[in-house]
C-alpha cells in the first residue's frame, strides 16, 4: 500500500474533523451538561483515532486514544467537567493540528509529551480519588476487533496466512508491574525470547513507543506460534515484573468479520470524493473556451440553415451548458467552510487581550466559489484581528462607557445580486480619523494640505495605507500598521471593494464586496451607436418599446411611466457617445434593476440572449463605475459587460 | 520573460529598443516592456473613459486596454494607415496596447548613447515621460517611461477626466422612484 495516496485524504478529513472538534468544545465551554456535543466529540475524535491508527500515524493515535479515555471519564462522569479539563482538550486538538500539519508538511513528528503528560495527570487525579490502583494506567487495552482493524494490509495478510496455515495465532496483552522503571526494557526482553518460538505480527503501541507515555505499563501483541498459549505465557513469565498475560486465541471467524466490516466502509466512502481545486480550475476554463467556440459554431450554422446540422448543435448547446452548471456547482462551497474556523480563533484572540467577546456569525450557508473563498480567507481573519485588538475595548472600558461587557462581533455574508458581500461589524470604540489623519501625514502618506482637503470617507480610507495605524501598543497580533493595506490589494486584486463606516464610540463595520466568480453569466446583448454591449441577465427585468410622449423631464431627469411606477430612463446613446436615439418609431428601453432600484435604459437595438464568458479587465477599466468586465463574443470581438449600479 | 530578456542584456554593453514613428518624430521602448506588435484589429470603444483610452481588443482571450499614443501626446489625430500598428506593453503585470503610426525597428545601442532627457523636448511632451534622448546617426530618438505613461498618478489624472469630462446625468445619485397614488 502506498501510504502517502491515502495521507492526502486522511489530512483532509482530519483537518475537518478538527474543525468539528473545536466547534464542539466551544459548544461544550458554554454548557458542560450538553451531551449531545460531548457524545459528538467522542465520536470524532474515536474516528481520528482509527484512521490514524491505519496509516500509522502512532504519535496522532495515542494523543487522540488518551483524549478519548478523558471524554470517556467525563461522559460516564467520572470525572467532573470543568474549565481545566475543557482547556486541555483544546490544548489536545492543538496539538493534534499540529501533528497533523507535520503529516501534511512531511515534517518530523512531535510526540506531544508535555500535553500527554496532562492528559494523563488529568485520567490519574481522577483514578486516585475513586482509589482504584488498578485503572491507574494511562493505556486502554483494546479489544482484538480493534485491533485487526488497525493492522496494515501486509500485516493482516501475514496473519490470514499463519492463520489459513494452522499455527496458533493470538493477541497477547501483557501488564508489567506498576513497580518497573524500565518497562520498555522489559519488553524488549519479552520481544527478544518470543521471537525463538513464533513471529510477532503487529505490536501496540509499535515496540519503539512502549513505555514513552507516562504510566503505560501494557503492551499488545499479535503473535504466531506452533506451540500452545500455556507454553508461551511460560516464556513470558521468565521476564522479570511481568503482572499479567492475557491470551486471546484469533481464529479465522473473527478476521472475516472484519474484512465485511471493512468492505463495507468502502462502499460508503465512494459518495464524495476529493479532487485537487488545480483540476477543477482547468475544468472550468475548458468549459469557458468551449462555450466560446460553441457560439462561434452557432453562428456559422447560422449562415447554413441546415436542419440537422441545427439540431445537432441545439443538443451539444444544452450539453455545455449542464456540464458549465455542474463544474461551477462543483466549485461551490458554503462560506461556513472558513467561518467555522473563526469561533475558536476569536476565542483565543479575546482570552489573550483579557476581552470578552461574542462572535455572531451569520449566512454561512451562503455558497461561494472554493478559489475565491480561499484567497479572502487572510483577508477575514486580517480583519477580525483589527477588530478584536482595536475595536472592542476591555471589559472595564465597556461599563465605564455604559455598554454590555461583553464586545460582539458580527461577521455576516448575503449576496447582492450576483456579488457576495461580507460584513464584519464590531460594538467597539470605532475609529478616530483624526488620529488616523494625523498617524497618515506623520507616515508622509498623505500631505497636510491634501489631508485637509479631504472628506472623511477619504480620510477613512487613509488606513489602507500602508504602514498607517492608530494603535498605540504593537501587540503581536496586530497594530504594526501592515494588514490593512494588504487586505485592500488582495480584494481589490479579486475585482472587489472594501468599505469602511465608523462611528466614534459605537463601533466599527466593514464591507467586502466581491464580484462573482461565476464565470459564466446569462446577459442580453443590446446596440448602442455601433458597440455591442452585454447586460447581466439577472439585472434585466423586462424589455418595452415605448413612446416619446410616455417621457417626461422632471428637472433634469427624464423619466417614464410603466404601468404604475415611474421610472428615471437614461438613453445609453447620449450617456455613452453624447447622441440622442430619438426616432418617432419609439424607443426600445431595458428595464434594468439593482438593489430594488429600478430604471429604464435606452438602447438602439436588442440583440438577444445569450451565455457570456466574464473577463476581468485590467487597470485602469476597472475603475470605471460603467462596466464590471468584459466578454468575447463569438466573433472574436470584445462587448463591455455594463454595471447596472452606475444608473440605479 | 521580459525580465530575464531585461537581465541578459546588462550583461552585454548594449540595450534593444524598438523603435516607432509618431507625426515627426522617432521614440523607443525598451524591448523587455514590449509583449508584442500586433496589427490593427477591431478596437471596441470603452465610453466614459479619458479620450486618448481608445478601447479594448482581444489579445489571445485576454481583454487589453489600447492607448492611442498621438492623444496621449495632445498630436493631431491622423486617419490610420497600413503602417499603424498597437505596440503591446508590460508594465509590471499589466497589458497595455499603445496605437503607434508605424514600428520602424529594433535598434541597438550602447547605455553611453543615452542622454539624460533635456527640460523642453517638445511642445507636447513632459520630459517625465522620457528615460532618456538617444543620439543616432542623423536621427534623436527619445525613449519613453513607460511607467509614467499609465502611472497611478496618470491614471488618478485619466479618471478626474473621465469623470468630469462626460457631462453625464448618471451620477451615483439617489434612486428616484415616485409612485403615483
Amino acid at each position: 500500500m502506498n501510504i502517502s495516496k491515502y495521507n492526502e485524504s486522511f489530512i483532509g478529513e482530519a483537518n475537518e474533523q478538527l474543525t468539528e472538534m473545536n466547534k464542539l468544545l466551544l459548544i461544550l465551554e458554554k454548557d458542560h451538561k450538553n451531551i449531545d456535543a460531548l457524545n459528538d466529540f467522542f465520536r470524532v475524535i474515536h474516528t481520528l483515532k482509527g484512521t490514524s491508527a491505519i496509516l500509522g500515524h502512532m504519535e496522532i493515535q495515542n494523543v487522540s486514544h488518551l483524549m478519548e479515555d478523558l471524554l470517556d471519564k467525563l461522559r460516564s462522569k467520572e470525572i467532573d467537567f470543568n474549565q481545566e479539563n475543557i482547556d486541555i482538550l483544546f490544548e489536545g486538538v492543538d496539538t493534534l493540528e499540529t501533528m497533523i500539519d507535520n503529516v501534511a508538511k512531511e515534517k518530523k513528528q512531535i510526540h506531544g509529551k508535555e500535553l500527554i503528560s496532562k492528559l494523563n495527570a488529568s485520567l490519574i487525579s481522577e483514578a486516585e480519588k475513586t482509589a482504584d490502583k488498578e485503572s491507574n494506567t494511562a493505556d486502554e487495552i483494546l479489544d482484538l476487533k480493534d485491533i485487526i482493524f488497525m493492522l496494515k494490509p501486509e500485516e493482516k495478510k501475514t496473519l490470514g496466512a499463519e492463520i489459513k496455515k494452522g499455527s496458533n495465532t493470538s493477541l497477547i496483552t501483557i501488564i508489567i508491574d506498576e513497580k518497573c522503571k524500565l518497562v520498555e526494557g522489559r519488553a524488549h526482553q519479552i520481544f527478544r525470547d518470543l521471537k525463538e518460538f513464533g513471529s510477532i505480527i503487529r505490536s501496540v503501541p509499535d515496540k519503539e513507543e512502549i513505555g514513552i507515555l507516562e504510566g503505560s505499563r501494557s503492551f499488545q501483541i499479535i503473535f504466531s506460534t506452533s506451540k500452545n498459549e500455556e507454553e508461551i505465557e511460560d516464556v513470558i513469565y521468565q521476564t522479570p515484573e511481568v503482572n499479567n498475560i492475557i491470551s486471546e486465541p484469533i481464529d479465522s471467524l473473527s478476521n472475516q468479520k472484519v474484512e465485511e466490516n471493512n468492505r463495507s466502509k468502502t462502499i460508503s466512502a465512494g459518495e464524495t470524493i476529493r479532487v485537487n481545486v488545480q483540476l477543477l480550475d482547468a475544468l472550468l476554463n475548458l468549459v469557458g473556451e468551449n462555450m466560446i467556440n460553441n457560439i462561434q459554431i452557432n453562428q456559422i450554422a447560422s449562415q447554413h440553415k441546415n436542419k440537422n446540422l441545427d439540431v445537432a448543435l441545439k443538443a451539444s448547446n444544452r450539453l455545455t451548458e449542464d456540464l458549465q452548471h455542474y463544474v461551477l456547482q462543483m466549485r461551490m462551497v458554503p462560506i461556513d467552510h472558513i467561518f467555522r474556523l473563526f469561533p475558536r480563533m476569536v476565542r483565543d484572540m479575546a482570552k489573550d487581550g483579557d476581552k470578552e467577546i461574542n462572535l455572531v456569525l451569520e449566512g454561512g450557508d451562503i455558497e461561494m466559489d472554493r478559489g475565491l473563498l480561499d484567497e479572502i480567507g487572510d483577508s477575514l481573519v486580517h480583519l477580525l484581528r483589527n477588530a478584536i485588538d482595536h475595536g472592542i475595548e476591555p471589559s472595564d472600558a465597556r461599563m465605564k462607557a455604559g455598554k454590555e461587557k461583553a464586545g460582539t462581533i458580527r461577521l455576516s455574508a448575503h449576496r447582492d445580486q450576483s456579488y457576495i458581500v461580507i460584513d464584519i461589524s464590531d460594538d467597539g470604540k470605532g475609529i478616530d480619523v483624526d488620529r488616523l489623519t494625523k498617524a497618515a501625514i506623520e507616515k508622509g502618506n498623505v500631505s497636510e494640505k491634501d489631508a485637509e482637503a479631504m472628506n472623511v470617507d477619504e480620510r477613512l480610507s487613509l488606513m489602507f495605507l500602508p504602514g498607517v495605524t492608530t494603535a498605540k501598543e504593537i501587540t503581536d497580533i496586530s497594530g504594526r500598521g501592515v494588514g490593512l493595506d494588504v487586505v485592500y490589494s488582495k480584494i481589490n486584486s479579486l475585482g472587489g471593494t472594501v468599505n469602511i463606516k465608523t462611528d466614534v464610540g459605537k463601533g466599527t463595520k466593514m464591507t467586502i464586496k466581491l464580484p462573482p466568480t461565476m464565470a459564466i453569466i446569462k446577459a442580453l446583448l443590446i446596440n448602442i451607436g455601433d458597440e455591442t454591449y452585454a447586460l447581466p441577465l439577472e439585472n434585466v427585468a423586462e424589455t418595452v418599446l415605448i413612446n416619446h410622449e410616455m417621457v417626461h423631464t422632471v428637472g433634469k431627469r427624464d423619466m417614464f411611466k410603466l404601468r404604475d411606477e415611474i421610472l428615471p430612463l437614461f438613453d445609453l446613446n447620449n450617456e455613452f457617445i453624447g447622441a440622442s436615439t430619438r426616432d418617432d418609431s419609439g424607443l426600445s428601453a431595458v428595464i434594468v434593476e439593482k438593489d430594488s432600484t429600478r430604471v429604464g435604459l435606452i438602447v438602439n437595438d436588442f440583440i438577444g440572449q445569450q451565455e457570456i464568458v466574464v473577463k476581468t479587465v485590467g487597470g485602469e477599466l476597472r475603475r470605471s463605475k460603467y462596466f464590471s468586465g468584459a466578454t468575447i463574443l463569438g466573433d472574436g470581438s470584445v462587448a463591455m459587460i455594463i454595471d447596472v449600479g452606475a444608473f440605479t | 520573460m521580459a525580465k530575464d530578456r531585461g537581465k541578459i542584456e546588462l550583461k552585454g554593453d548594449e540595450v534593444q529598443l524598438v523603435s516607432f514613428i509618431l507625426g515627426d518624430e522617432t521614440f523607443a521602448i525598451d524591448v523587455a516592456q514590449v509583449h508584442e506588435i500586433v496589427r490593427l484589429e477591431k478596437i471596441t470603444t470603452v465610453p466614459r473613459m479619458a479620450d486618448f483610452i481608445e478601447g479594448v481588443v482581444n489579445l489571445r482571450g485576454q481583454i487589453t486596454t489600447v492607448i492611442d499614443m498621438r492623444k496621449r501626446f495632445s498630436m493631431d489625430s491622423i486617419e490610420r494607415s497600413v503602417q499603424s500598428r498597437i505596440i503591446i506593453g508590460e508594465v509590471g503585470s499589466f497589458q497595455f496596447g499603445m496605437i503607434v503610426d508605424a514600428v520602424s525597428e529594433v535598434i541597438r545601442v550602447s547605455p553611453d548613447d543615452i542622454a539624460p532627457p533635456p527640460e523642453i523636448v517638445t511642445n507636447n511632451i513632459d520630459s517625465s515621460y522620457l528615460k532618456g534622448i538617444c543620439k543616432l546617426p542623423g536621427n534623436l530618438v527619445m525613449l519613453l517611461n513607460l511607467d509614467s505613461i499609465l502611472s497611478e498618478e496618470e491614471i488618478a489624472q485619466i479618471d478626474k477626466v473621465a469623470d468630469f469630462g462626460g457631462g453625464a446625468v448618471a451620477s451615483p445619485s439617489m434612486p428616484v422612484k415616485i409612485k403615483e397614488d
